[in-house]
Formats: structure tokens, C-alpha cells, sequence
């Protein structure tokens, strides 16, 4: 039996992001338009099935390119839509956010408050699931200008999610 | 990611606002924006957020189901600092310029 969100729990979540933040969230959820929810049917249980994590936390490997934190001073109102891979075996330390709107201490002192890899393999581990993904991936999470990410980014890491026998999917904004 | 065929689920801490996007199974949580998984080193707390959130899949019948991470942070959420360092800039360009603050609200994003 699965737990209802309730009304105070909107609330909560709303207060504790400040007035600003919840006068944008509160448009920009009113905005969105009514759309057609897709939907792909679990097909196999969990512990079959192989599993990529996606974070917004805007995390690169060491020695991977950073993202565009230049070019988001410039312009405000833009951000970097581009996104990095993160191998299944990356763990804290071994991976750097450059997100702005963020507090980036929190992946830096433990990469699975953002992007759970060491949970996930010890799940597999387990047998909870079936498998960890060869490969993660990492967006930023502030972007106004949505078109790029959605046309080129998310096209091109499907791809890859599709390549490697991804099964499900865990999305996690931050 | 849907119509390629992935089933996918995501973990929120704003979920009202992730459900309103069109994303087909949202798991809430009442958690602090930044740390959606759970506090740094509490291993066990992420472990069983990560559980939960993946059992959604399984558990959600109806496209835009919302279901309630059965999880309590230690202190109320709006006492929680949840930004250290500096603001982005974008909140600065707003600061200085605060007539922009309506298109930041209505999504009329300059070009």
C-alpha cells in the first residue's frame, strides 16, 4: 500500500525552498500545459531489470570537461544543456558539480545524497535489481531554454541508454 | 525517455511541480532540495530511499501517479540551509534589475 502526498506535504516542500523560489515553482507548475502522460509498462520484476540513474547535479568526472559555468555568467538566463557519462564505479571524489544553484558541498562530501552508484551496486549486489547500468548520466539542472537539451542531450543519451540494455530509468532532480 | 521504451520513475523533493511536467511515476520526498537521497554518509537512509523510489515502478498503475516516500527528515525543512556559497547569477542579474523578476515567474525568457 503505497503513501498519499498530501496537501501539507506541498506545503513543506514549498516553504523550505524560500518566497522567491516558491512564487516561480508555483507558476511555472501552474503553467505547465495538460499533455498526454507517456508511459512504458514495467515489462519484467525489478531484479530483472537494469538500471541508469540521471542527476541534474551538473557532476563530470575528473579530467571530463566542465560544464559551462562561463558562459552562465554571461548570460543569466542560459545554461549549459549539454550532459556528461558517469561510469557505474564512480564514487565520491571521483566526480565534480558545477552547479550554481546548488549547495555542490553535499555531492562532494557523499555523491550518493545526489546520485546513488554505490547504493545501486550494493542493490545489486542483493539482487534487489538486476543490474547497474554501464553508464549514468549528468545534466544541469537550470535550464530556461529547454530545446537543445531536448532535441540533441536527452536524444543522444537515450541512445546510449538503449545501446547498453537499459531497462528503467531513475531520474533524480535535485 | 518513455516512448523509447525505458520505464523511468523520479525522486523529487518539489514532486507537485515534477508531476505537472508530464513525468509518468513521481516518488515524493519530503527531504531538503540538494540532498534528495538523504543526508551525506547516512548510507542506510539512501539505501532505503533508492529502494523505495525504484519499487514506484512496480507499484504505480496510472500515468502521473504521485506516491509519498514513507521518510521523515530529522528537523522541519524550512530550517534547514539548503544553499551555501555563492548565489547564482541569475539571482544577482535579478537583484540589480528587479523589473525582470515577472519574466523569470511568467517564462518569457530574454532571448
Amino acid at each position: 500500500m503505497t503513501t498519499p502526498w498530501t496537501e501539507a506535504d506541498r506545503e513543506a516542500t514549498l516553504r523550505a525552498i524560500g518566497f522567491a523560489n516558491r512564487q516561480i515553482v508555483t507558476a511555472w507548475t501552474a503553467r505547465e500545459p495538460a499533455r498526454e502522460i507517456p508511459w512504458t509498462p514495467l515489462e519484467k520484476p525489478l531484479n530483472a531489470c537494469r538500471v541508469a540513474l540521471v542527476s541534474t547535479a551538473a557532476l563530470a568526472l575528473n579530467g571530463d570537461e566542465p560544464f559551462d559555468q562561463e558562459g552562465e555568467r554571461r548570460d543569466p538566463w542560459w545554461g549549459d544543456p549539454s550532459y556528461r557519462v558517469l561510469s557505474r564505479d564512480t564514487r565520491t571524489g571521483d566526480a565534480v558539480s558545477y552547479h550554481m544553484h546548488i549547495d555542490t558541498s553535499v555531492p562532494e562530501r557523499d555523491l550518493d545524497s545526489v546520485m546513488p552508484l554505490a547504493r545501486l551496486a550494493e542493490l545489486e549486489s542483493e539482487g534487489f535489481v538486476g543490474s547497474s547500468a554501464p553508464s549514468h548520466y549528468s545534466f544541469m539542472g537550470y535550464i530556461l531554454k529547454e530545446k537543445e537539451l531536448l532535441e540533441r542531450s536527452a536524444a543522444a543519451m537515450i541512445r546510449q541508454m538503449r545501446a547498453e540494455d537499459v531497462d528503467v530509468v531513475l531520474l533524480v532532480p535535485v | 525517455m518513455e516512448a523509447a521504451g525505458l520505464a523511468t520513475v523520479t525522486l523529487s523533493t518539489l514532486p507537485d511541480f515534477t508531476r505537472s511536467t508530464g513525468a509518468p511515476r513521481v516518488a515524493g520526498i519530503v527531504y531538503p532540495m540538494g540532498q534528495p537521497l538523504g543526508a551525506p554518509g547516512d548510507s542506510d537512509g539512501q539505501r532505503a530511499v533508492l529502494k523505495a523510489a525504484l519499487r514506484v515502478l512496480e507499484e504505480a498503475r496510472t500515468p502521473g501517479e504521485l506516491v509519498r516516500m514513507p521518510f521523515e527528515w530529522p528537523e522541519p525543512l524550512h530550517k534547514v540551509k539548503w544553499k551555501g556559497g555563492t548565489p547564482p547569477p541569475i539571482a544577482d542579474h535579478i537583484k540589480r534589475r528587479p523589473w525582470l523578476f515577472p519574466r523569470l515567474v511568467s517564462g518569457d525568457i530574454p532571448e
